[in-house]
């Protein structure tokens, strides 16, 4: 294996002061690979979001180091995050901005990442314009024009309806391949896990700690209704109760 | 400036009866009005009916001095709120920018809200007489506490998830306040800076009765003659010129601002799909 897209060595955070210490994650270890497809699995409370946090910089590392050797990760979130008070196409325009890209490259690449999504006719939209899909997508878009290789998606899709859920995923494999990106998934949802990920990282709760990995080798494009996908999250899923009961 | 126009004109309210109905109101009161003038609880001369008085008004039009009276009273009134804002929002913006300023500050700029701006007259007229500077410093210290607050308010308001994304796309210390906070409290800016303009004007109606300066005509000293003279058809017309201009520049200005602002932010309640 080349050298890693991340690695994660001994990961710990707690919040809290002295006082009342919360451990969120707890020795945590973990190498994704270039170009490969990471789900992290777990109920609530396992750190799942912490984690991605960290890793975008956004909160601090209590203890243990976070290698990043293709440079800062991009973040999505769960709920529309995109600016309200700007049009599509200036969402877009504010990561390109910030890397200090010209206007007419701007312009370009702005150009290109609606295409990637199919929403070059909403560029002028407002954000509250579109449907909950669309605009997961332009968010999608949004942490690609960051110019990052590797994308933290903290459960993007879980307020989506099933349809959409569905393009998305679609659309989300197909830009992963064609841009050659890394990506490390959160997700509550085991098929959804299994529908997208080369390995599925199943974490543990109270502490956050990793329970186990599982390498999907189901051939692609994989349909998340299929039987095969449904038979492999029901051995997750069982997996993961059965760390609850011992809980 | 992000555009504005994303919504097609086309979705706007077609012609539609429930437009007019705010005229409803003007009809009650002009009703009200003339019904409690014949009612002969009082003199026709102390209280007399719409129809003079909107005739006194038209004369006095005529002679120019609405416009001049306008003229003196709502340059007074932009000058003050153009102040208060900048002070205000100013202060606003600092405040917002750092945390023990504001945790220094915030106690005095709630006193300050819970003083009626009129009390502030009697010192005001003592330090600057009978002055430009008495009434503006009064509508100064009525509208900017409310301005600055509101900013603040609204910054407190800005959706953590917002501040996250600007995060995450590389935005700290004054580019975050710039590119998130700063647009993101927009909206609440307007709103206080249009209840700002309701303490300014406020305010300075009472300045324009209490400080009379000698060649300034405004609304507030027409009203004031038309009392000390008991010309109560002036004294309503004048009357009519002061609610007039709030309502117009409640609807005209406030209402337009917002309903942009909003519109652009997906808050209004027919964005909401």
């Amino acid at each position: 294996m080349t050298e890693p897209a991340l690695d994660i060595r001994g990961l710990r955070k707690v919040y809290g002061g002295t006082k009342s210490p919360v451990t969120a994650i707890e020795n945590l270890n973990l190498t994704v690979a270039r170009g490969e497809f990471v789900c992290l699995v777990g109920a609530s409370g396992c750190g799942k979001s912490t984690l991605l946090h960290m890793l975008a910089g956004l909160e601090s590392v209590t203890e243990g180091t976070l290698t990043l050797p293709i440079g800062r990760p991009a973040l999505m979130f769960q709920e529309s995050a995109l600016f309200p008070w700007l049009s599509v196409t200036k969402n877009l325009d504010l990561p390109l901005r910030l890397a200090g890209l010209e206007s007419g490259a701007r312009k370009a690449r702005i150009a290109e990442l609606l295409a990637l999504v199919k929403l070059e006719a909403f560029a002028d939209a407002q954000p509250h314009q579109l449907s909950g899909g669309m605009r997961q997508r332009v968010a999608l878009v949004r942490a690609l024009a960051q110019g990052a290789k590797l994308l933290l998606l903290d459960e993007p899709f879980a307020a989506l309806d099933a349809m959409s859920r569905d393009r998305l995923h679609e659309e989300l494999e197909r830009i992963w391949r064609d841009e050659g990106l890394t990506i490390l998934f959160v997700t509550h949802n085991a098929r959804e896990a299994v529908r997208l990920a080369d390995r599925v990282v199943m974490l543990a709760p109270r502490p956050g700690r990793i329970l186990s990995e599982h390498h999907i080798d189901l051939p692609r494009p994989r349909r998340i209704e299929s039987p095969e996908v449904a038979t492999r999250a029901a051995e997750l899923l069982d997996l993961l109760k059965a760390a609850h009961a011992v809980d | 400036m992000p555009s504005t126009d994303a919504q097609p004109a086309g979705a706007r309210a077609p012609f539609r009866l429930a437009r007019f109905a705010p005229l409803v109101s003007v009809a009650l009161a002009l009703v009200a009005w003339e019904a409690v003038s014949r009612s002969g609880m009082w003199p026709d001369w102390l209280l007399p009916g719409p129809g003079p008085v909107f005739r006194r008004l038209g004369e006095e039009t005529l002679a120019g001095k609405t416009a001049e009276a306008c003229r003196i009273t709502l340059g007074r009134a932009l000058l003050g709120l153009g102040m208060s804002v900048v002070i205000g929002g100013g202060a606003g913006l600092f405040l917002g920018r750092f945390r023990w300023a504001r945790a220094a500050v915030a106690p005095l700029l709630a006193g300050l809200q819970t003083v009626p701006s009129v009390t502030w007259f009697p010192l005001a007229i003592l330090l600057f007489q009978l002055s430009e500077q008495a009434i503006q410093t009064v509508v100064v210290l009525g509208a900017a506490p409310c301005i600055a607050v509101a900013l603040l308010d609204s910054f407190d308001r800005v959706p953590p998830v917002l501040v996250k994304a600007g995060r995450s796309l590389g935005l700290e210390g004054f580019g975050l306040f710039r590119h998130v906070l700063l647009p993101a409290a927009m909206p609440g800016f307007v709103s206080g800076v249009k209840q700002g303009w309701a303490f300014a004007w406020r305010s300075l109606m009472a300045g324009e009765l209490l400080v009379l300066i000698g060649d300034k005509p405004s609304l507030g000293a027409h009203l004031h003659f038309a009392r000390e003279l008991s010309d109560a058809e002036g004294l309503l017309a004048w009357l009519v010129v002061v609610l007039g201009i709030g309502i117009l520049v409640d609807v005209l200005v406030f209402r337009t601002l917002e309903d942009a602002l909003h519109r652009r932010h997906g808050l209004s309640r027919d964005a909401a799909r």
